[in-house]
């Protein structure tokens, strides 16, 4: 439930808590230096001693499915005496479920299901189930949160129901069944959709659908009915019969709902791009020379692809970096290279649901509880290959705003422009007011550029309507 | 309503066991109908206990 993942290496060079690890107060997470710490008070130790000893959580931190976690010892920031210190290895960009696309919220909800069952045929149950417990190393669902793992008391419901559902079923529901983008929503409320919301969306003429009449319907009336704290309920339900056996029925059937969950859309803007009719193919190839020359020259630790599309040149980088983010403004190519990349096995690329003219911002308590990306990963190179245009003449933004923006991630950048004689370019400005673009020239941009950056090489790629640069912060 | 973090409300853990199928369909309306007999206690106000009338002392 808390981030801890990725802060760039450049801060945090004294240990501090991490700003979204409060809820829980039995356990914080801080970083110090390149070391990721979670203190623990002596209720959480004792549960994580019992958990530890389990076979399900040796398994599964074998596997890969729960964070690499030891016990240390370690200074808390505060000064602080924990019962018990734990350290987890880290991962390696923090990504929060409004920048996965559908099939990476579906595979992290499985992966939360799937543990919740393994852990309590050995009477272990987790006390939350928030999308903020799981992470993505490449296209790896990882579960973070290890306190979230508690002993399973006799009688008792799963605790984590409601956030599963907030937090996952309902947005996977909501693409699944009407095709809305589960990003927005996520990104509008750090607890998710509620269950009168999701029913208010959901309910109508397809209300029909597998789970929604439990899960949706019936969880907003009984929510708005039975409004005490389910702590009271805990013992009523027992009377009434609840058995654990009920306990892992209710996970088994959520298990077989969300695998059966299926999103429809095969077309988008930029669905067919990796076909790039646009392109001819050697200046494709000289682009891709291009890349490969610049990234061949160091390995560099994190490089961001905006705009990546099916990830060509995040694969290119990826051989010569530790990961890089491919970044794409279009749902639906996020998850088509998502589950190339989940089908190849490959770790070192993660894509990254990301409009860059409007970027995550920081959300939940003091807009820092989940930060937004800069404060969770600092490129060291980045690709900003045939964007510009986009955010210049699609969104407005100023090319010397763009430069700015790319200056201040103090990295190295790739940038292609597609000059005003580019077919694309016209294309762009035909639905525009006339004159709204005129500045935007390669003369005026090299201009721009030469404020902010060095340009170590220039080629104009062979079509004659685009130049690609290789860029490093003045100093 | 309450809906605290790690306390996800009474409605939501009443329908975590409808999610188990019959069998948990049965022990979530023998909990609401318990609840809405304690409900409607509650709202009826405490019953009287005639023992504990005494006659106001008449001037």
């Amino acid at each position: 439930m808390t981030d801890a993942g990725s802060p760039p290496d450049r801060a945090h060079s004294n240990p501090q808590y991490d700003a979204g690890s409060f809820r829980d107060p039995s356990s914080r997470v801080w970083r110090d230096g390149d070391h990721i710490r979670r203190g623990l008070d002596a209720t959480a130790a004792a549960d994580f001693e019992k958990v530890a000893a389990s076979r399900f959580f040796t398994a599964a931190m074998a596997d890969g499915s729960v964070v690499g976690t030891r016990t240390v010892e370690g200074a808390s920031p505060d000064g602080r005496e924990w019962a018990a210190v734990l350290e987890h290895d880290r991962i390696p960009v923090i990504t929060y479920a409004h920048e996965w696309s559908f099939s990476m919220l579906q595979d992290a909800a499985l992966l939360t299901l799937r543990l919740v069952r393994a852990a309590i045929d050995e009477d272990i149950t987790t006390k939350d189930a928030t999308a903020y417990n799981v992470q993505f190393v490449g296209a790896r669902p990882v579960f973070i949160d290890v306190p979230s793992f508690e002993p399973y008391r006799a009688g008792e419901a799963w605790w984590g129901y409601r956030q599963f559902c907030q937090m996952f079923l309902f947005p996977l529901m909501f693409t699944a069944y009407k095709d809305l983008p589960h990003q927005p929503w996520m990104r509008g409320a750090v607890d998710g959709i509620t269950p009168e919301h999701a029913r208010r969306v959901l309910e109508g003429r397809r209300a029909g659908h597998k789970g929604f009449l439990s899960h949706v319907w019936l969880h907003a009336k009984a929510d708005a009915k039975f409004t005490d704290s389910s702590a009271d309920t805990v013992d009523e339900m027992k009377k009434a019969g609840y058995k654990k056996e009920l306990y892992v029925a209710t996970i088994d059937r959520l298990l077989k709902l969300v695998e059966g969950l299926e999103w429809g859309r095969s077309e988008s803007t930029w669905g067919d791009y990796s076909q790039r009719g646009h392109y001819q193919s050697k200046e494709l190839l000289l682009k891709a020379d291009f890349v490969r020359r610049v990234v061949g020259q160091t390995h560099r630790g994190q490089v961001w692809d905006i705009g990546a599309n099916d990830g060509m040149f995040s694969r290119i980088a990826a051989d010569h970096s530790d990961m890089v983010l491919a970044m794409d403004a279009d749902d639906l190519v996020v998850d088509r290279l998502y589950r190339e990349l989940r089908a190849d096995g490959t770790t070192g690329i993660l894509p990254m649901y990301t409009n860059f003219a409007d970027p995550s911002p920081g959300i939940g308590w003091n807009g820092t509880e989940r930060p937004p990306l800069p404060a969770r990963s600092q490129p060291d190179l980045v690709l900003a290959l045939a964007v510009i245009h986009h955010l210049a003449l699609t969104h407005n933004v100023p090319t010397a705003a763009i430069l700015d923006n790319f200056a201040s991630l103090d990295s190295e950048v790739v940038l292609e422009i597609p000059t005003e004689n580019d077919q694309m370019v016209k294309t762009l400005m035909r639905h525009k007011r006339a004159g709204t673009h005129d500045a935007y020239t390669l003369e005026a941009i090299e201009s721009q550029i030469a404020d902010r950056f060095e340009a170590r090489s220039r080629e104009e790629l062979p079509g004659g309507s685009r130049v690609i640069f290789h860029l490093t912060p003045r100093e | 309503m309450i809906n605290g973090y790690l306390d996800p409300a009474s409605g939501s853990a009443i329908i975590g066991a409808v999610a188990a199928g019959a069998a948990g369909a049965g022990v979530a309306a023998r909990t609401m109908m318990a609840k809405m007999r304690l409900k409607k206690r509650s709202a009826d106000g405490p019953e009287l206990d005639e023992s504990s009338v005494v006659d106001e002392p008449t001037q």
